[in-house]
Parts: C-alpha cells; structure tokens; sequence
C-alpha cells in the first residue's frame, strides 16, 4: 500500500523526517543563540552582574551537566539498538534517558526552589530575569524531548518508526549542547 | 561487531566527561584568573559541542549541506552580535545617555482616588543601560 507520507527526499538524500528535525535544529540556533547573544550584550555591559553569578550554584549545574551527557550517551546507544533491530534495548535505553531528564528537572526545580527562598525571582533583575528565562526554555525543551521520547520508545517497543529513535535522539543532544553553553554562561563566568 | 561499534561511544562519553571536569575543575582552581576560567570554559565547551554534533549526532558522516544549514544560523547569530556590541559598549556620544532615568510617578495632591496608597511609594532611581 502506498504511503500518503513522503519518507525521503531524492534532492537532499536524506529522510524526511531527519530533516525536519535539521530545520528544528536550525530554528532553535535562532531561538536559543538570539536569547544568548543578548545575554552576552547586557553582561558585557555590566561587568558587575558577575556579583549575581557567583550565586547561582555550580555544584548543581555541574551535576545537571554530567545527567545531560550521560542522557546523551543512552540516547545514543538507543538508536544504535535500533538500528540493529534490538527493541527491547532500545526501549530501555530511551527509558533511561527519560529518567536522566526527570533528574535534571528535579536538580532544576530544587534550584529554582533555593532562589525563590532567597526572595530572588525573575523580576529581581535583568541578570535573573535571564536566568530564568534560559534555563526555563530549555527545561522546557527538556520536557517535550520527554514526552516525544516515551512516545517514540512504545513505537520503537512494538518494532515500529525505528527510525524515529534516532530522529528524538537528535533533538536530544541539541538539547544537551544548549546547556553545554548555558552551564559556562550562567554558572562559571563570574 | 555491534558491541565493536558501541565501544566507540563511549570513548568519546569519556573524553565528554574528562573535558567537563577540567571545565568544572579549572575555575574552582584558579578563580582569579579570569583568562584561564574563561578560556576552559568556553573553549571545552565549543569542543564538548563539536564531539556531540559530529559523534553522537553522526554529523561527521551526514551531508555536507547539513553543516551548511547550521552553521549558517550560527553566522546570524555572529552578525547580530557584532552589529549590536560597538552601539552597547559605547559610553559616550551626541544625546547619550548611559544610564536611563525612571521616575515613578507623583502622588498628585487633590487628585482623591481609591490608589491613592501606590502612588505614596513613589521612587526616583537609576538604571544602567
């Protein structure tokens, strides 16, 4: 039976669906680099906001940096299961990187938790108000690489769109290069 | 053969993790020494990036076009930048105004209304820019 989808493209060579997922990424450069450039502007401008980095917690970011990889690790060995038609692996593995994202996000929300107790919030400050506005996106970037991930995982449990494992895996490890740059940027730069 | 291939992630997950902790290590180290916490930081961070685009992400045996296609959003992201430093690192110009004055705005005497309370907190402070 014909499929009302188109699979692949003959001009670019590669699937659809892979680059869907390339425009995504592209898109979210704009997305995440115009909040970052902005950042880099303000913060070149007042030197002084290295007072308000020096409080946010680098023990944390550093451990939400690690879960990231390691996520990314699983993620990766995930399509690689698929690849080789091991679904019961490839569940596992996406499963695991859920529950690197769930930690993340626990991590995230007891630092958010520690701040709003310090009577700092996204008001306080610019510095802050950047702050939260970053690490709020990508949490919730973290979130929808989530739940498109435990979708894909009972697909991939059923042998089917295995392809789709290493599609969410991509947009993981965007997800994980994001943070690769805030962690220095809101956490080590002061 | 599979177990071969696997192998090969994990390198690069533990050249990942090396690579973060010099990043971590370095600037609780030597925070003094802006250059060196700056230079680890940033520096094996574009690294670590690369590794997951090219490793994880299989960009190194993807097409060409693929790289064109972002790094192309990087260089908009370059422009931005340099098109708008010169104007906010300026101090000083013709009507310049470094800093930004807020006033708040007067309790107006004769002017009875219910807000009354919000306008007696009036304040008069600067912001930087």
């Amino acid at each position: 039976m014909d499929s009302p989808i188109a699979t692949s493209r003959t001009r670019t060579g590669i699937s659809t669906g892979l680059l869907a997922v390339y425009w995504l990424m592209a898109s979210e450069i704009v997305i995440f680099g115009g909040l970052l450039v902005c950042y880099l502007l303000f913060r070149q401008r007042n030197p002084e906001w290295a007072e308000f980095a020096a409080l946010t917690n680098v023990h944390l970011g550093a451990l939400n940096t690690f879960v990231l990889l390691t996520s990314s690790l699983c993620v990766v060995l995930a399509h690689h299961a698929a690849e080789n038609k091991q679904t019961d692996k490839a569940f596992k593995l996406l499963w695991v990187t859920i529950f690197g994202g769930l930690i993340f996000l626990c991590v995230k929300s007891y630092e958010y938790y520690s701040k709003f107790s310090h009577g700092i919030d996204i008001t306080t400050n610019p510095f802050w108000g950047f702050y939260f506005i970053a690490t709020g996106i990508h949490g919730l970037h973290v979130i929808a690489g989530m739940v498109c991930m435990a979708v894909v995982s009972f697909q991939a449990k059923a042998g089917q769109h295995l392809n789709r494992v290493e599609l969410v895996g991509i947009y993981w490890h965007f997800v994980d290069i994001v943070w690769i740059f805030l962690f220095p940027l809101l956490y080590i730069a002061k | 053969m599979s177990g071969h291939s696997t192998q090969k992630y994990f390198k690069v997950y533990f050249a990942l993790v090396i690579l973060f902790l010099i990043s971590y290590i370095v600037p609780e180290m030597m925070p003094d020494n802006k250059v060196m916490v700056l230079l680890s930081a940033f520096g094996i961070a574009i690294v670590k990036a690369l590794m997951v685009c090219a490793y994880f992400m299989h960009l190194n045996t993807e097409r060409k076009f693929v790289w064109y296609l972002l790094i192309s959003c990087l260089t908009m992201m370059y422009l931005f930048y340099i098109a708008l430093v010169p104007d906010i690192m300026r101090k000083e110009g013709h009507n310049w105004k470094s800093h930004i004055e807020v006033v708040m705005p007067e309790n107006h005497h004769g002017h009875d209304d219910h807000h009354g309370d919000k306008h007696e907190n009036t304040e008069h402070h600067e912001e930087k820019n």
